[in-house]
């Protein structure tokens, strides 16, 4: 999967599963500060990337590490990589 | 219907059931005013018996492993402070479970304790060993690693951990050849609802552990513990409200809800509201507060586990032998439990029979449930009726499902021709008398990958636990409760004042 598609289908989560106005979605933008979602939206943001993406997130560092919108798309491709490698 | 005696509580808990009580009177020790909200007349949920034919039936809580003191049954309810209340009856130990598997035939024990289970299923399949010495040492490796299941050792904040990400399925195909040590090892999907191609190594692995180390039931079944539940938790100075359930939120600000409207039409203002009702019911109560759609999205993907159709009856005549209650009989048509926990199944259902001693002394005479694995689909013709309206087809599937349920019990006990039926189940009765969506046993389907509702929810002053947060049956409600409560009182603070309890 190219970058583009990983920022498009990452982005579609945010739209459509916690309704952010596309316009937000840059990629410096923190999840938490710019884009209001907060620690018990993790949850459901993973379910939601795993989902769309038929990859599998496991409590990990990784996730917790995660700050910006970019940081998103960055761990996305990772572990792409890893679960296809 | 009672009604609350105040308009506000510190914390408001829905459901007076394992995981509502526990938590409930855990929250007033820490001086917390607690509202406990029942729909049913009374606190206890699953754990209520009911009488028929002189006999009292158990609706939920048959028996339970970990009981044996040190083991983790006895350990919370040594930190609830009921330990003294209940009185442990345990199963015969060296099988204390027996599976009859018809096809193929095989007779398997469980014998109590995890050295001695493991060497017993070694005997029985000797070319396998190895494989089985690596299953007992993995079942307690995940105990050990889970959090709050390591008895005495302080409550480690530990995530979740590899076999989360596995499923049973695998384990048994990548580890074990022989089809009835597979089937054998899966037995235990019946104590918690999924089947094994869905639910994770470390799941199973959890509620198998805590049924090789002991089993066994309480004197007076779930009653007892109910009632000693209940009364600890009014001691502490909960008041519990029957009768009365939460029919919606008062829309709040900030991501929190507003006040709780009861089914009587009063509003209750709270700091925090537990629920420990079904998740399905919880995405139900949040719709109208705005959830985010993958919280919806999530939540929605929940199945439930599966349920029973369950026939009681009473023992006719002269009291059955000395083994009588000192074992659970199982009977499984088949060895793969995917196949057998497959709603689309042609195949008969397993099928687990209980056995209560009843007391002469005071004229209640020896009783058993039969258990026959049932699905929402089973039932589904009907699923619009309600007790007491249901229509002659349906009591016609009943009646059915009764008299092959009898026929099998005579290749399981002696005293099949004793048996006088006085009541039975489906899934649409439990579903009634215990107010949950479908009449599933152990609430959702564990699923790998899928996580629970558990703790703090979006909507920032609910909160949820029960047995489909974190773990189906008896002892997952309670640690559910007891983990939730760390979580609104602060595990510090926990941490410290439980410890002497430990």
């Amino acid at each position: 999967m190219t970058r583009e598609e990983i920022v498009s289908k990452t982005n579609a989560v945010f739209a459509e599963s916690f309704e952010i106005e596309p316009e937000r979605l840059k990629p410096e933008a923190n999840v938490f500060l710019d884009l209001g979602l907060d620690s018990l939206d993790t949850v459901d943001l993973v379910v939601a990337i795993q989902k769309r993406f038929g990859v599998q997130i496991r409590d990990d560092d990784r996730v917790r590490a995660i700050r910006t919108l970019g940081d998103v798309y960055d761990f996305i491709e990772t572990i792409q990589k890893e679960q296809q490698g | 219907m009672s009604v609350p005696r105040r308009n506000r509580y510190d914390d408001v808990v829905v459901g007076a059931g394992t995981a509502g009580l526990t938590s409930a009177l855990l929250l007033a020790r820490f001086g917390r005013s607690v509202l406990l909200l029942d729909k049913a007349p009374a606190p206890g949920g699953a754990l209520r018996r009911f009488r028929r034919g002189g006999a009292f039936f158990d609706t939920g809580f048959h028996f339970s492993g970990s009981l044996l003191p040190g083991e983790l049954f006895d350990h919370l309810l040594g930190v609830l402070g009921i330990r003294d209340d209940l009185t442990v009856v345990p199963y015969d130990a060296a099988c204390g479970h027996r599976f009859l598997f018809t096809d193929p035939r095989a007779e398997i024990d469980v014998p109590f304790g995890l050295d001695r289970g493991c060497a017993h299923w070694q005997a029985l399949f000797p070319k396998e060993k190895d494989a089985i010495a690596w299953y007992f040492e993995a079942l307690r490796s995940v105990a050990k690693r889970t959090m709050g299941m390591d008895v005495g050792r302080p409550l480690a904040p530990v995530g979740m951990l590899d076999e989360d990400f596995v499923s049973l399925r695998s384990v048994l195909d990548d580890r074990f050849r022989d089809p009835v040590l597979k089937g054998t090892i899966s037995a235990f999907a019946m104590c918690y609802g999924s089947p094994p191609s869905c639910v994770s190594f470390a799941a199973h692995a959890r509620v198998a552990y805590g049924f090789h180390q002991s089993g066994g039931t309480l004197a007076g079944g779930g009653d007892a513990l109910a009632d000693s539940l209940a009364k600890a938790a009014e001691r502490a100075g909960v008041e519990i409200c029957c009768g009365c359930g939460l029919a919606s939120f008062a829309q709040g600000k900030d991501k929190q809800a507003g006040e709780a409207i009861l089914s009587n039409g009063a509003a209750i203002g709270f700091d925090r509201c537990l629920l420990t009702i079904d998740p399905a019911m919880i995405l139900d109560l949040l719709g109208p507060l705005h959830p985010s759609p993958a919280f919806r999205e999530r939540v929605g993907a929940f199945e439930p586990s599966i349920g029973f159709l369950a026939a009681y009856g009473v023992l006719d005549g002269a009291a059955p032998g000395p083994d009588f209650a000192r074992s659970v009989y199982s009977e499984f048509p088949g060895v793969d439990f995917d196949a057998l926990m497959d709603p689309a199944t042609a195949q008969e259902r397993p099928l687990v029979v209980i056995e209560v001693p009843g007391d002469p002394a005071a004229g209640t005479p020896p009783s058993i449930s039969a258990l026959e694995m049932s699905f929402a689909q089973d039932v589904a013709p009907w699923a619009q009726t309600k007790v007491r309206q249901r229509p002659a087809d349906y009591l016609e599937y009943k009646r059915t499902r009764l008299e092959a349920i009898g026929k099998r019990l005579g290749r399981l006990v002696p005293y099949a021709d004793r048996v006088r039926w006085v009541d039975t189940a489906s899934m649409l009765t439990f579903r009634d008398y215990l107010n949950s969506p479908c009449g599933s046993a152990y609430g959702i389907k564990q699923k790998v990958g899928q996580f629970g509702l558990f703790g703090r929810l979006p909507i920032r002053n609910l909160y949820a636990a029960g047995q489909s947060a974190l773990l189906p049956g008896v002892l997952g409600a309670m640690m559910s409760g007891l983990f939730v409560v760390r979580q609104m009182v602060g595990k510090e603070v926990f941490d410290e004042t439980t410890a002497g309890a430990r």
